[in-house]
Order: C-alpha cells, then sequence, then structure tokens
C-alpha cells in the first residue's frame, strides 16, 4: 500500500500493482486503453518494490476492468495486484490467477499453427510457460502478450 | 485390451509413456506375423495435405483388416475446394466413421480435430509438429532389427527442426534408456525447449558439430527440404550425404534408417547392405498402423 500511496492519488479507477519490470505498457495493451480512452492514466516504470526489488505500477483513473482482462494481466505474471479503489480508498483487491488451461484468451503465436485458422486457442499452463494445446510449442508470457 | 488406447485418441507422442508404447510395440509383432482379428468399422482417411506413400500404408492397413475406407487422399478432389472449413469436414466426417486417419499442413490439426470430433482421431502428420504412427514404426523397426530399445546409441541427421518424424520419436524414445546424437545444420537444430524438455525427462543428448557415425547403433537421417532455405548457397552448405565410404566409420551391425522419401542423404550403394533398414521401416509401417487402429477400435 505504501508504494501506491507514494504516487498521486486517483479517486475511482485501478491501481494495478507489482507488475514486472517494463511490463506496464503490454498491460495497456490488454486492456486497449493505447486510443480512444478518456481516463486519465499514470504509470510507474522500475520503481521500487520491497518485494520484488523493481516493478511497474499502472494506474487508470476511471478505467473497468473485466474477467479477461483480469486473466490476460495473470499471463504476465503471478503476483500482479489489482487495486479497486472507490472515493480515494481501496475497496477490493485481486489477485489475478490462471486456471490450469485457458481457452480462448490469447492468440497462439506460431504463424503455422491450426488455432490461428480457426480463430480458437487453448493452452496448457506448464509453470511460467504456456504450452499451445494444438501446435505443442511453448511460449513465454513475453511472447503471448 | 488393458490398454487406455481403446477408443482415444492418438494425435502426439510427447504424452506417451513407456508402457503404452511396449503394448503396441507387442501388438505390432503379431499383426506382423499375421496373427490377429478382422476390424469391422469404417475408417476415414483424410489427407489435407497429398502423401503418398502414408496414405498408401494407412490404405493396405484398413484393406487388410477388413475395415471399410472413406475419405479423400487429396484435399483438392474434396468439398474443401469450395471451401468447407475444417471443423465441419470432422463435424461431418465423425458421423461416418468409427476413427479418423489425419494428415494436414497446419500444426495442431489433429489435436484440434480430437476436440470436436466425437470418434477417436488418429494423427497422419500435422506440419512441422509430430507423426506419431512414424514414431512407433521407427521404433518397431529399430526393436526388430537390434531386439531391443534400451541402452541403444541413436544418431539424428538431418532437417531436427521441422522434421516432424523426428518431433515424435525424440518423445518416443524418451521413454527409453538411449542416448541421443543430434547432427543438423545449425538453422534446422532441433528447437533447444525441445532438448530442455528430452535433458528433463533424463534423455542424455549430444549435440555433434561434426558429422561422426563411430559407436551409433542406429543412425535416423532425413530430408533437409530446399524450401527451408532463402538462401540456395546456404542449402548447399547445408547438405548431405551419407556415403558407402562412411560405412568403415560405422558399427558392423549399426542400422540406418530414413522415414522416406530419400533424395540423396543416402547412398544408394548401401541398399544392399545389411546397413540398410529403411525400406523394412516402410513396410512396417503397415502391420504397426493395423495394430493402432485395432488397439484403439477394436476391444476385447
Ligand atoms: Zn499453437
Amino acid at each position: 500500500m505504501k508504494d501506491i500511496l507514494k504516487v498521486q492519488k486517483i479517486r475511482h479507477g485501478i491501481v494495478i500493482d507489482h507488475l514486472p519490470q517494463n511490463s506496464a505498457f503490454r498491460v495497456l495493451k490488454i486492456l486497449g486503453i493505447e486510443k480512444n480512452f478518456s481516463g486519465e492514466i499514470s504509470i510507474l516504470i522500475n520503481t521500487k518494490s520491497a518485494k520484488y526489488g523493481r516493478k511497474d505500477i499502472v494506474k487508470i483513473e476511471g478505467g473497468n476492468i473485466s474477467e479477461d482482462h483480469l486473466k490476460r494481466i495473470a499471463v504476465l505474471s503471478r503476483h500482479v495486484t489489482v487495486n479497486f479503489i472507490e472515493n480515494y480508498k481501496v475497496i477490493k483487491k485481486e489477485n489475478p490467477t490462471l486456471p490450469k488451461i485457458i481457452v480462448d484468451l490469447v492468440e497462439c503465436p506460431n504463424p503455422q499453427c491450426i488455432s490461428r485458422v480457426e480463430g480458437k486457442s487453448k493452452f496448457i499452463v506448464e509453470g511460467n510457460l504456456f504450452r499451445c494445446a494444438y501446435c505443442e510449442r511453448v511460449f513465454t508470457s513475453d511472447e503471448l502478450i | 485390451m488393458s490398454l487406455n488406447l481403446h477408443n482415444k485418441d492418438f494425435v502426439s507422442t510427447r504424452n506417451l509413456d513407456r508402457k503404452t508404447i511396449d503394448a503396441i510395440l507387442k501388438e505390432s509383432s503379431k499383426f506382423d506375423k499375421g496373427n490377429y482379428k478382422k476390424l469391422n468399422k469404417t475408417i476415414a482417411l483424410l489427407f489435407f495435405e497429398p502423401s503418398t506413400r502414408t496414405h498408401l500404408s494407412f490404405s493396405t492397413a484398413v484393406r487388410k483388416l477388413g475395415a471399410s475406407e472413406i475419405g479423400f487422399s487429396n484435399p483438392k478432389a474434396s468439398s474443401l475446394a469450395k471451401g468447407e472449413s475444417f471443423s465441419d469436414t470432422i463435424k461431418v466426417v465423425e458421423r461416418y466413421a468409427d476413427a479418423i486417419v489425419i494428415r494436414h499442413p497446419l500444426q495442431g490439426a489433429a489435436a484440434f480435430a480430437a476436440d470436436l470430433s466425437s470418434v477417436p482421431i488418429i494423427n497422419a502428420g500435422d506440419g512441422a509438429n509430430q507423426h506419431p504412427t512414424q514414431a512407433m514404426l521407427d521404433l518397431y523397426t529399430i526393436l526388430k532389427k537390434k531386439g531391443k530399445i534400451d541402452g541403444l546409441k541413436i544418431l539424428l541427421v538431418g532437417d531436427l527442426k521441422y522434421g516432424r518424424t523426428i518431433h515424435s520419436l525424440v518423445f518416443a524414445l524418451s521413454n527409453y534408456n538411449i542416448e541421443l546424437s543430434l547432427y543438423s545444420p545449425p538453422s534446422l537444430a532441433l528447437p533447444e525447449r525441445m532438448v530442455d524438455e528430452l535433458r528433463s525427462r533424463g534423455t542424455k543428448v549430444n549435440i555433434l558439430e561434426n558429422l561422426d557415425f563411430s559407436g551409433q547403433d542406429v543412425i535416423y537421417a532425413t530430408r533437409v527440404q530446399k524450401e527451408r532455405f532463402a538462401d540456395l548457397e546456404e542449402y548447399e552448405r547445408s547438405r548431405y550425404k551419407i556415403s558407402i565410404k562412411d560405412a568403415d566409420t560405422m558399427k558392423r551391425d549399426a542400422i540406418l534408417m530414413h522415414p522416406l522419401p530419400r533424395i540423396d542423404e543416402i547412398d544408394t550403394a548401401f541398399d544392399k547392405t545389411k546397413h540398410a533398414a529403411y525400406f523394412d521401416e516402410a513396410a512396417n509401417g503397415v502391420p504397426v498402423r493395423m495394430a493402432l487402429l485395432s488397439l484403439i477400435l477394436g476391444g476385447k
């Protein structure tokens, strides 16, 4: 909490904390708010974290986040905390988790994979890696998002 | 059958355990000796990518079993040419057939079909991913020629990156106590993550700098395809040929294998030697595929 308070407070919105270093821009990509987004976004990159050395933080004033967004953020890291803020107060904290098998969440990066043609995807979570259930190739989260 | 192959898909060797493979090999030996029952089933062969050899082998297996064959060997002749989707084709064919054998140019096609289909799917090659029935006949060939698989030194040569027969073979072999050596052009090496996976399964993997046959019990060669190279000069540098002179450096009982078709990777002068196992290997495809189809569709 201390880390969050250090930066400018937001009234309504979300604070995505404990992001891996240099992943903030990928979070924006996940949320699809690079363009036509009216809310206010602040980003902290490579900020100090007591727990993880260095981390990123994304704060979105007036932002909203769906289940799918949360799952995609969980692909980035299993340590992320999403704080939901109302009236400057954290009303809910969530640590997005991933099921063992993730379906239709992210596209397989292998251009020769049938899933790309058929418009479906399925990955099996193997530790920090993700194995496409179809082409069997494994990917890191960096390669998926 | 006590085996868990009954009514199951056969799409990859990655998760096959030794018990299952041993049982397939044992059953294949019975079929090889002509000791088997007829199979009163309908089997669809859907070849979304032409493959004369594999199609012929499966088709022969189906006929010898006394089963009925439906399907196509050339996608251009099927309704696909009219634009029918892959999913729709599977959905239709599963209503006609007791099992579907699929060959497809894209990786993951068989596993994808398995998700859709209520009847078992057998992968006859999906792009650069897997060709698990080829791996079974390769293992059967090794077992038949050498009397064992454990303790052997096996050298894989050629395109190890895109070679689906290689990918299926290495994971099947990882169930045995073997020593694997790999030799390929630098751009066609076995993907690093696959090497890691094999090592984490306890398989000894050596990456060779030079093509060295000494001490190897099995030499498995694959084609280096011109299409894989943007640069013709690099292709020329990457080609290799196992010449009859190399036989001097090989163990006297070393066997030479190749999934065929061969271009010029293996000197034809080998054909009459005891080293040559590739034609028997191709012939073994029939009993092995018969055994597999029976294990999946039969039932005692
Ligand atoms: Zn894939």
